[in-house]
């Protein structure tokens, strides 16, 4: 990593602002191509039964932690009976994508090898340096399992099994999930019992509450009238979506901190008032979060009344994948980044929050 | 397979020719001669005499002549010497002479001489600790080793196997099992080969000389930091 660094680098959010009801609508898109997701939280701005809570947003989830050579990748069965019938993701658990190897299945079916250089240089697969970082230090190798000519017999596939099966034995610890085209549910994956596969279950956590907090008005970005103004306004309640996120002190209302430390407010106007959250961790499958998108956004049209004009979802990108959204590579070098936040109200209007870091080609 | 340094064969050692051969002639008076004159001038403080003739003298070719002088003939020689033909590398381009051609690409001609090499490099390698072997290896002929690319900028020649046919400054010339013809550049790539369930790895960078200067080249140690 270099230290002369010519210009600041700087990291990206990218901010849009639409709604459900049209056409033209992004959001299915953006959370279906975003496939290594770490985290995520939705936030309302008052406090919810959990009971009520739990019937609605209890969408299980499992995947797998497992260790796998890469071979099993490419078995003909895997292909057939996963990746074409549905939507596998994987992702190696390593020490960072800096450092070392980085193996990620994508929902489309693309396997991609982040490699460094000397493991590329022995692997025997052509690929292509990556965008970030010195000059031809890592190299990405992309192989398409769904393309038709990957099988047995041909030049490409044998070439590639050989590889796998001489050059880049090591086996990598996978979190791999699998979610079937038909019930859109996660569903089973049969592993040999040599590969030490274990079952996890996606964490729930609907019991918590923040209450007596600074909410802002966020219906004030609801409409855009002056673009640069609402620009601002945007990135004031991105910046307390954060804090809400982490449950800082900072935004209580009675919070009395020295102004030394902070002199943080919220953006104006506020009120009191509590919120609630539902928080998943692990390895969430983007169906899965679409799925919850789109009961957040019935819940909210339903319940119109009952005094929850909008709700937020964060979502947290795997720090260490090999890409962020659709295929566009990712790395790390200072933070690696890929977070997207949505704002709902209640009319189906959404505002898209994208945060991404400095490495990454999306825009 | 046969030895690598085999007998003459029977035919030549038993045909008229070979027993008709003789020893130079010397005349009577030079043997009764030679070795007295020669045993009495040694000093009489050596202890035998005749061991020393026998060592150094008896059987051996000796150069009783002074050698040329006048700088005249000396240029004569040296022009009689040019007047040796060689090809030029053009000449040697146009007739292809060290092109194999396609017909020979088959991998069963050239395992007699894998086999060859393998008594070679046994041969070579003998006694000494896998350490010293690694000096000799420098200076070793790989003409018939079964060389495997196992590390390689270019992705594709990475796992290419094959025997080693023809060695160049910048290439070796490999056979593989499927009988086709693989040039590898050394440099930016490291080579493995087996032998005695060792494996010993090739920098090729550091090889880039033509086989008949590295025997005779003084190596020095050099870091490998990147292919």
């Amino acid at each position: 990593m270099s230290i002369f660094i010519s210009e600041p680098v700087k990291s990206k959010l990218y901010i849009s602002h639409s709604s459900i009801t049209l056409k033209k609508s992004r959001h299915e898109q953006i959370i279906l191509d975003h496939p290594f997701n770490n985290n995520l939280d939705i936030f309302f701005p008052s406090i919810i039964n959990s009971k009520k809570i739990t019937s609605l947003f209890n969408n299980e989830f499992f995947y797998y932690k497992v260790d796998l050579p890469l071979s099993w990748f490419i078995e003909r069965d895997f292909i057939r009976d996963y990746v074409k019938s549905g939507c596998v993701v994987a992702l190696s658990l390593t020490e960072g994508i800096d450092i070392a190897n980085v193996i990620a299945l994508d929902s489309l079916g693309t396997l991609i090898l982040n490699l460094t250089k000397d493991t590329y240089e022995e692997l025997g697969l052509d690929g292509k340096s990556t965008k970030f970082g010195p000059d031809k230090q890592r190299f990405v190798v992309q192989i398409d399992l769904k393309e038709k000519s990957l099988i047995p017999g041909k030049k490409g596939y044998e070439r590639i099994k050989w590889c796998f099966n001489n050059t880049l034995t090591k086996k990598f610890t996978f979190l791999i999930s699998f979610v079937k085209s038909g019930t859109k549910k996660s569903s089973e994956i049969d592993f040999p019992s040599l590969f030490n596969a274990e079952k996890i279950l996606g964490k729930f956590d609907f019991n918590n509450t923040f209450d007596n907090i600074l909410i802002p008005d966020l219906n004030m970005i609801k409409n855009i009238s002056n673009e640069f103004q609402w620009r601002l306004d945007a990135v004031e309640i991105y910046d307390w979506i954060g804090l809400a996120s982490i449950q800082a002190q900072r935004i209580k209302s009675h919070d009395q901190v020295d102004p030394f430390i902070s002199v943080y407010k919220p953006p104006e106007p506020y009120s009191n008032g509590n919120g609630s959250f539902i928080k998943y961790t692990g390895f969430i499958p983007s169906l899965t979060i679409k799925e919850l998108f789109d009961s957040v956004s019935n819940f909210l049209r339903e319940d119109a009344s009952n005094n929850i004009p909008w709700a937020i979802i964060n979502v947290w990108g795997f720090k260490d994948s090999p890409i962020s959204w659709n295929k566009h590579e990712h790395g790390y070098f200072m933070n690696g980044e890929n977070n997207y936040s949505f704002i709902v109200y209640n009319d189906g209007t959404y505002i898209l929050y994208q945060a991404l870091g400095t490495y990454d080609t999306y825009s | 397979m046969s030895n690598l340094y085999s007998q003459l064969p029977r035919y030549i050692q038993n045909s008229q020719v070979a027993k008709n051969e003789r020893p130079p002639p010397v005349s009577e008076t030079t043997r009764k001669f030679v070795p007295n004159f020669v045993m009495g001038s040694i000093e009489s403080t050596s202890k035998d005499p005749a061991k020393i003739y026998t060592a150094k003298v008896k059987d051996k070719v000796m150069l009783l002549d002074n050698p040329l002088k006048s700088s005249e003939e000396k240029k004569k020689r040296t022009i009689l010497k040019k007047k040796v033909k060689t090809m030029s590398a053009k000449e040697k381009r146009q007739t292809r002479i060290y092109e194999i051609p396609k017909e020979c690409h088959k991998y069963e001609l050239f395992v007699p001489l894998h086999e060859l090499w393998l008594q070679y490099i046994e041969e070579l390698y003998g006694k000494s600790s896998p350490n010293i072997f690694g000096q000799k290896l420098l200076k070793a002929d790989f003409h018939g080793a079964i060389l495997t690319v196992s590390k390689s900028k270019c992705a594709s020649y990475i796992g290419v196997t094959g025997i080693a046919i023809q060695e160049t400054e910048n290439m070796f010339k490999l056979i593989t099992r499927d009988n086709n013809m693989k040039c590898i550049p050394k440099g930016h790539s490291i080579f493995t080969f087996r032998l005695r369930d060792h494996m010993f790895t090739l920098y090729g960078d550091q090889f880039r000389y033509r086989s008949a200067i590295r025997a005779t080249k003084k190596f020095k140690n050099k870091p490998s930091i990147d292919l």
